[in-house]
C-alpha cells in the first residue's frame, strides 16, 4: 500500500508536469525514501510521454477522445479528465432548481443552495465519478460493488454550493457533497476554492452518519488506534508573481494505518513554461520519517516522445502498477 | 349638517391615526434609530441630534397622512386604512424575516444582479401577503376599521416598547456617554510640512503586497517614482484590520483579547513603550500630526498627550445638516423595510452620514472622500512651515479597500479595478513626493509607504516601502527580510536619530528564518458572541485566529490553508 501511494505521488507529479508540457525533457532524482533511485528521465509533449524511473519504463499516449492511456506495451489504464462534465449538470441544477436555498452569514459565505439526490441519482453520480476518475477505483473492485449495491429508500446525498460575498470574494465558492447512504461508503467531499487555490477534504465513515460535521470532528480528534473513520485533508495553492508561477499541493491523512503528509511544489517560469522545477515529499506525520522525496527539473527540447502503450489490454491502475513494480 | 360632516371627518381622522402613525413611526424613527443605537460609534451625530429632526418629520407626516386618508369616506376610507396597515405589516415581516444578509454597510456596493431570483420571490411574497391582508380585512366589513386599529395598536406598541428599551440601554451606556468626550483629528495642517525635517508615513489602510504584483503587470512603471526607496516584499502586518493594527503599530502594545477594547486602547497609549516612544519623539523636536477621519479605530482620546492635531469635539465645532441627516436616515430606514427588488434604489452611502455633520473647518480629507486628497495636493500643493519644529506625519488613506474607487490617474471612478486603484494610490504618493521636492524637503525626509493590513485571506501580507533621509538610488532596492509592523516604532526612532532597544527593520537579516504570527478577527460559532465595542448591540466577531509561520507570503498562505495555529476568544468585538 505504502509503495503504491509513493508511485501514485510520482505519477501525479509527472502527470501534472505533462499538463504543463509542450515538448520538455524532465530529469530528476529520488534521493530519499523507500523508492530511492538515482535517476528519473522523461520526455513530454502534448501527444504523450515516455519516462524511466530507475529500471521501470512507463509511457502515456493521448487518445482521440482526449483521454490518456498510461502503461506499457503490455497493459495500460485510462485517465480521463471529465470531472467538469460530471459536475456541470449538478451545478446547473443547483442554480435552477435547488431543493433548499438559504441566505446565511459567516465571515465569508452569505448564500447556500442545496439539492438532494435520491438513491438512484447517488449511485449514478458515483458511477460517473468512477468513469471520470478511474484512479478512484485503482483496484477495480468498487464499481462491481456499487453496481450490486441495493438502493434502499433511505439512501440519499446532498450537494451544497456556498457562495461568498462577491464584493470582496468574487471568485470564491465552496461545494460540499454529503453521502448519507450505504450505496457508497458514508462520505463527505468538501472543496473550497478561491483565486489562490483550493482546500479539500474527503471523509469516510464506516458507520452510519447523521451529522457530518460531528463525524469529521470525531475523526480528527480520535486517539491513535481508535479511528472513527478516514480523512484526507489538504489544499492546493497557485501564485504567479509576474515572473514565476508557484503551484503547491499539501495533504494529510488521518485515521489510516499510518499518518502521511504529502507536499508537492512546482515552480514554472512564466516566460518559459517548459522550464520548471518540482519537488515532492511524503512523510510519516507521527514519526517524521521521510517515506519519499523526489525532485524534478524540466527543460525544453525539440525531441518528441515515442510512447508505447497497449490499447488492447486496458485494465485498472492497480493492475498496471502491480505488473510494473512487482508489488 | 356641516357640523355632522366635520364630526364624521374628525372620527375618521382619529381612526386613521393609529395605522398612519404605525407606518410613519416604522419608516421615520424605528428603522433608522435601531441601526443608530446598535452602531452609535460609527455616526458622528448624537442620539438626540438624530431623533429630534426625525420626530419633527414623522409626527407631521403621520398627521398629514391621517388627514388625507380621512378625506375618503365609507368603503374607500376603510380600504385606505387596510392598504396602510398592509404596507406596515409587509414592511415589518420584510425586516424581521425576509431580508437577506447583504453584509456590513461599510461602503462596498451590493451586486444586485446576483439576487434577481430572490427579488422576484420576495416581491411575490409581498404581493401575496399584501393582498391577503387587504382582502381579509375588507371581508370583515363593519369590523374592518376596528381590526385595523387593533392590529395597528399591537404592532405599534411592540415597536415603541422595543424602541424604548434600546433607547434606554443606549442612553445609559458608554456608547452614549462617550459622545461627551469625543476627540477628532483635525485637518488644518494636513498639507503642511516642516522646513526643519519630516518623517512621513503613508498608511494606505488595506494594501497587500500581492496587489503590488498584480498592478505592476498592468502598470510596469508604477513604482518608478519610488526609485530611492527600498521595497520590503515580505512584511507582516501582525494584525488584519485597522483595529487593532494601527494602535499596535503606533504603541507597540500587542492586542489583549482578555480585556475590553477601551481598556486595551488605554493600556496601549499609556503603556511604557508608547510613553518612551513619544517622549523620544518630543525630545528630538518632532510634532506628531495624524490625519484620518475615522478615529473610532484608535482609542484616540488616550493619545491626547502625543497627537498635535487632536481636539475634543465641541458642539460648536460642527454643523448638523439636518436636511442631509434626515434624508440619509430615512433612506437607511426604508432600505430595511422595502421589498428586496427596491433596495438597490435605496442603498445607503456611508459617506452621506459624514457629510451630514461636517466640521466647521479642519476636516481631514482622507479616507471617505474619494480623491479629494489628490485634488487638493495637485491644486494647492504642500506648504512649508518654518519654526514649528520637525513633523512626524501620518497620512491615512483608504488604499485598495473595496469598493475600488480610483483609476490609475488617481481620478474617482466607481467602477475602478483593484489594479487601477493600487496604481492610483501610487500616483498620489508620487504626487506628494513631487511636492516635497518642490518645497526642497524631500532629501532630508524619511518616508514610509505601507498599509496597516492586507486581505483577511490569502493576501494577508502588506507592502512596505521606505526611503531614509539622504538616500538616492538609480533603481529601487528590494529586500525579502521577514519584517513586520512590530518594528515600526524602532524603525521610526532609528530614522529620527534616536538610539533605542526597540527592534527596527534593519535588525532583521534577509535570510533569517523568523517565526511571525498574524491575527484576524473571525466569526467562529463554536465560541460565544460578545458585546460590541461602544454599542448596546451584540458584536459580530467571536474570536481572533492566529496564524504562525516561518518564511514568506507563500508560507503564510500555506498556514492559512492549514488553519489557525491558535484561537483567542474575544472579550469584546470591535464590529
Amino acid at each position: 500500500m505504502k509503495k503504491l501511494i509513493c508511485w501514485l505521488m510520482i505519477a501525479m507529479m509527472l502527470l501534472s508536469s505533462a499538463a504543463l508540457a509542450d515538448s520538455s525533457r524532465v530529469t530528476g532524482t529520488i534521493p530519499k525514501g523507500m523508492l530511492a533511485v538515482s535517476a528519473i528521465e522523461g520526455l513530454f509533449s502534448d501527444t504523450g510521454f515516455e519516462m524511466t524511473i530507475g529500471d521501470i519504463k512507463l509511457s502515456g499516449a493521448v487518445q482521440a477522445d482526449g483521454s490518456l492511456l498510461v502503461g506499457n506495451a503490455q497493459q495500460s489504464f485510462r485517465v480521463s479528465v471529465a470531472g467538469a462534465a460530471l459536475l456541470a449538470p449538478l451545478m446547473q441544477r443547483l442554480k435552477s432548481e435547488p431543493t433548499f436555498e438559504n441566505a446565511m452569514y459567516s465571515s465569508k459565505y452569505i448564500q447556500a443552495q442545496q439539492i438532494e439526490l435520491s438513491a438512484a441519482e447517488t449511485l449514478q453520480l458515483a458511477l460517473s465519478a468512477l468513469d471520470a476518475c478511474p484512479l478512484l477505483d485503482a483496484a477495480g473492485t468498487l464499481r462491481p460493488a456499487l453496481e450490486q449495491a441495493a438502493a434502499p429508500n433511505e439512501t440519499w446525498a446532498t450537494v451544497t454550493r456556498y457562495e461568498a460575498d462577491v464584493r470582496q470574494y468574487p471568485n470564491d465558492w465552496m461545494v460540499q457533497v454529503n453521502v448519507f447512504a450505504p450505496v457508497l461508503p458514508y462520505m463527505r467531499i468538501e472543496v473550497e476554492s478561491d483565486d489562490f487555490g483550493s482546500s479539500f477534504e474527503v471523509a469516510i465513515s464506516e458507520t452510519p452518519v447523521t451529522d457530518w460535521d460531528e463525524t469529521v470532528l470525531a475523526i480528527e480528534d480520535a486517539a491513535p488506534g481508535q479511528a472513527a473513520g478516514k480523512l484526507v485533508q489538504g489544499f492546493t495553492m497557485v501564485y504567479d508573481n509576474g515572473k514565476e508561477k508557484d503551484t503547491y499541493v499539501e495533504a494529510v491523512t488521518i485515521g489510516f494505518e499510518q499518518a502521511y503528509k504529502l507536499e508537492m511544489d512546482c515552480v514554472v517560469n512564466d516566460a518559459e513554461p517548459r522550464s520548471w522545477y518540482a519537488a515532492g515529499t511524503l512523510s510519516n506525520t507521527l514519526t517524521g520519517d521521510v517515506v519519499l522525496e523526489a525532485g524534478l527539473q524540466s527543460v525544453s527540447t525539440s525531441a518528441a516522445p515515442a510512447p508505447q502503450v497497449s490499447t488492447d489490454n486496458v485494465t485498472n491502475a492497480a493492475a498496471v502498477f502491480q505488473a510494473l513494480l512487482g508489488l | 349638517m356641516a357640523q355632522n360632516a366635520r364630526a364624521r371627518y374628525m372620527r375618521r381622522f382619529r381612526q386613521a391615526l393609529l395605522p398612519c402613525g404605525l407606518l410613519c413611526f416604522m419608516y421615520g424613527i424605528w428603522g433608522a434609530m435601531e441601526v443608530f443605537t446598535g452602531n452609535a460609534g460609527n455616526f458622528r451625530f448624537t442620539y438626540f441630534e438624530a431623533l429630534i429632526p426625525l420626530l419633527a418629520v414623522t409626527v407631521p407626516a403621520s398627521l398629514l397622512l391621517a388627514a388625507a386618508a380621512a378625506l375618503l369616506k365609507k368603503r374607500p376610507f376603510s380600504l385606505a386604512l387596510c392598504v396602510i396597515l398592509a404596507l406596515s405589516v409587509c414592511s415589518y415581516v420584510q425586516n424581521m424575516l425576509l431580508n437577506l444578509n447583504l453584509g456590513l454597510l461599510e461602503g462596498s456596493r451590493v451586486d444586485w444582479s446576483r439576487y434577481t431570483r430572490h427579488g422576484v420571490i420576495n416581491l411575490l411574497i409581498w404581493a401575496g401577503l399584501f393582498l391577503a391582508l387587504v382582502v381579509g380585512l375588507m371581508l370583515l366589513k363593519k369590523h374592518t376599521r376596528r381590526a385595523v386599529r387593533a392590529v395597528s395598536a399591537v404592532l405599534l406598541a411592540v415597536q415603541v416598547a422595543s424602541f424604548g428599551v434600546v433607547s434606554a440601554r443606549h442612553l445609559t451606556s458608554d456608547a452614549h456617554s462617550a459622545r461627551d468626550t469625543t476627540y477628532v483629528l483635525t485637518g488644518d495642517q494636513q498639507y503642511n510640512v516642516s522646513a526643519e525635517g519630516n518623517v512621513i508615513v503613508f498608511l494606505l489602510d488595506y494594501f497587500s503586497n500581492d496587489y503590488i504584483d498584480s498592478a505592476l503587470r498592468l502598470y510596469p512603471d508604477m513604482l518608478e517614482p519610488l526609485r530611492d526607496f527600498t521595497y520590503y516584499d515580505n512584511c507582516d502586518p501582525t494584525y488584519i484590520g485597522t483595529f487593532p493594527s494601527v494602535v499596535h503599530m503606533l504603541t507597540g502594545n500587542p492586542f489583549d483579547n482578555m480585556v475590553p477594547i477601551d481598556t486595551w486602547f488605554q493600556q496601549s497609549w499609556e503603556g511604557e513603550k508608547a510613553r518612551y516612544f513619544y517622549s523620544a519623539l518630543a525630545e528630538k523636536g518632532y510634532k506628531f500630526n495624524f490625519f484620518d477621519s475615522s478615529n473610532d479605530y484608535f482609542g484616540i482620546q488616550y493619545a491626547q498627550p502625543y497627537v498635535n492635531n487632536l481636539r475634543v469635539l465641541q458642539r460648536s465645532d460642527y454643523t448638523v445638516r439636518y436636511d442631509r441627516l434626515v434624508k440619509s436616515m430615512l433612506q437607511l430606514s426604508a432600505y430595511r423595510y422595502v421589498p428586496h427588488a427596491l433596495k438597490q434604489y435605496l442603498e445607503p452611502d456611508t459617506f452621506t452620514f459624514y457629510s451630514a455633520v461636517p466640521l466647521n473647518g479642519g476636516e481631514v480629507t482622507t479616507c471617505l472622500n474619494r480623491n479629494a486628497f489628490y485634488n487638493y495636493l495637485e491644486g494647492q500643493g504642500l506648504r512649508k512651515v518654518q519654526g514649528d519644529g520637525k513633523y512626524f506625519i501620518i497620512q491615512f488613506l483608504k488604499g485598495t479597500h473595496p469598493p475600488y474607487h480610483l483609476d490609475e490617474n488617481a481620478a474617482y471612478d466607481a467602477s475602478a479595478t483593484l489594479e487601477q486603484t493600487a496604481a492610483g494610490y501610487m500616483k498620489i504618493v508620487a504626487a506628494y513626493l513631487d511636492k516635497l521636492k518642490a518645497q526642497g524637503v524631500y532629501d532630508d525626509a524619511t518616508i514610509i509607504v505601507t498599509s496597516d493590513h492586507g486581505d483577511k485571506e490569502n493576501s494577508m501580507q502588506i507592502m512596505y516601502f521606505i526611503k531614509e533621509a539622504g538616500v538616492h538610488r538609480q533603481e529601487m532596492a528590494v529586500s525579502s527580510a521577514p519584517i513586520s509592523h512590530k518594528e515600526m516604532l524602532g524603525t521610526l526612532l532609528r530614522n529620527m536619530g534616536v538610539k533605542s532597544d526597540l527592534p527596527s527593520i534593519y535588525d532583521i537579516p534577509e535570510d533569517e528564518p523568523r517565526e511571525r504570527t498574524v491575527m484576524r478577527n473571525y466569526i467562529d460559532t463554536n465560541y460565544p458572541y460578545v458585546p460590541k465595542y461602544h454599542s448596546t448591540a451584540v458584536g459580530t466577531h467571536t474570536v481572533m485566529y492566529a496564524y504562525t509561520y516561518t518564511g514568506d507570503r507563500m508560507a503564510l498562505r500555506k498556514q492559512f490553508r492549514r488553519g489557525p495555529t491558535q484561537i483567542l476568544p474575544l472579550t469584546e468585538s470591535f464590529n
